[in-house]
């Protein structure tokens, strides 16, 4: 199951975006994110510069059983900060699905979203929290946060390089929070995120918006 | 016969300028830090018809435009164009090379 991500992500390289949220008025976004024991696949679409709808399915290891959800959601930018050497945002997403798990089988689902993210030409941060909720009381919290800087300011036209460190805390899948070191590049409407966890599990990304 | 060609090149000439008309447009832009969020402008700017060329200079905060031959682009229609990215307009400023 989880190879089909890693599918999705070589057969979608040429279109894919790793897209934030809410984009652009009319733009389209991808994100695929794939993490070996949990994978993250999202298209959705601006209505405006503040709201997205998207469709996303969450695959996820739990300790003792593997869930999939398949969610309609809405994104809601709900405060951005443009400055002039800055960016700040705040984003709110809710959801409701389904969800299908190995051991307990079908039910109803829900997902809410919350992300906040602070950038500069030269600095990156994001903070994020998200849940998964769903029947028999299968459930997935995550608490996500990065830290990141660019060692050169390239032009719009060229290759813009980020070096990130996340930190990412699934209480319902690991013990403990797991670091990932990983590169982070920009290049025209393609981002693309690889990087390896202190604990050896691959991390692959993209996001396009189109 | 000669002088009759001399006097249409020049007038040629003198209408050529005219019939180059473009304008610059420079737009000076609040939030543009992130050059894949940027990609939004271009892309929306891309959609209107009289735009001929797009630069976006992220150390200067710029997004200088070029026309179409004999275009313009209203304010307005400049300044929901960048909201529709996302971004902020601080100013715009106009050149008209002709
Ligand atoms: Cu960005």
């Amino acid at each position: 199951m989880r190879y089909m991500w890693v599918m999705a992500l070589l057969m979608s390289s040429a279109e894919i975006a790793i897209a934030t949220p809410v984009s652009f008025k009319g733009g389209w976004g991808v994100l695929p994110m794939y993490n070996e024991d949990w994978a993250d696949l999202q298209a959705n679409y601006s209505l405006s510069s503040h709201q997205a709808v998207g469709v996303s399915d969450f695959y996820r290891e739990g300790k003792d059983s593997t869930a999939n959800f398949g969610i309609g959601q809405f994104n809601y930018l709900l405060k951005r900060w443009n400055e002039l050497e800055s960016q700040a945002n705040i984003y709110a997403s809710i959801g409701a699905g389904g969800r299908h798990d190995s051991v307990h089988g079908d039910a109803l689902a829900g997902y809410g979203s919350i992300e906040g993210n602070y950038e500069t030409r030269r600095v990156y941060t994001l903070l994020a929290g998200e849940t998964l909720q769903s029947g028999q009381g299968v459930y997935f919290n995550r608490l996500r946060c990065r830290g990141g800087f660019s060692p050169y300011e390239a032009p719009f036209e060229a290759l813009q390089t980020w070096l990130v460190l996340e930190f990412d805390y699934m209480p319902e899948m690991m013990e403990e929070t797991r670091v990932t070191p990983l590169v982070r590049l920009f290049y025209d409407n393609y981002a693309l995120e690889a990087g390896v966890s202190l604990d050896g599990k691959p991390f692959l990304a993209a996001m396009a918006h189109f | 016969m000669k002088n009759k060609t001399l006097s249409l090149a020049l007038f040629a000439l003198l209408l050529l300028p005219s019939a180059s008309w473009a304008e610059q447009v420079t737009i000076a832009v609040r939030g543009m830090v992130c050059s894949f969020c940027a990609q939004g402008i271009k892309r929306t700017l891309m959609q209107n018809e009289n735009v001929k060329d797009i630069h976006v200079d992220l150390d200067k905060k710029l997004v200088r435009i070029e026309t179409k031959d004999g275009t313009t682009i209203s304010d307005e229609a400049l300044r929901q164009a960048i909201i529709d990215s996302g971004f902020d307009v601080v100013s715009i400023a106009r050149d008209n090379n002709g």
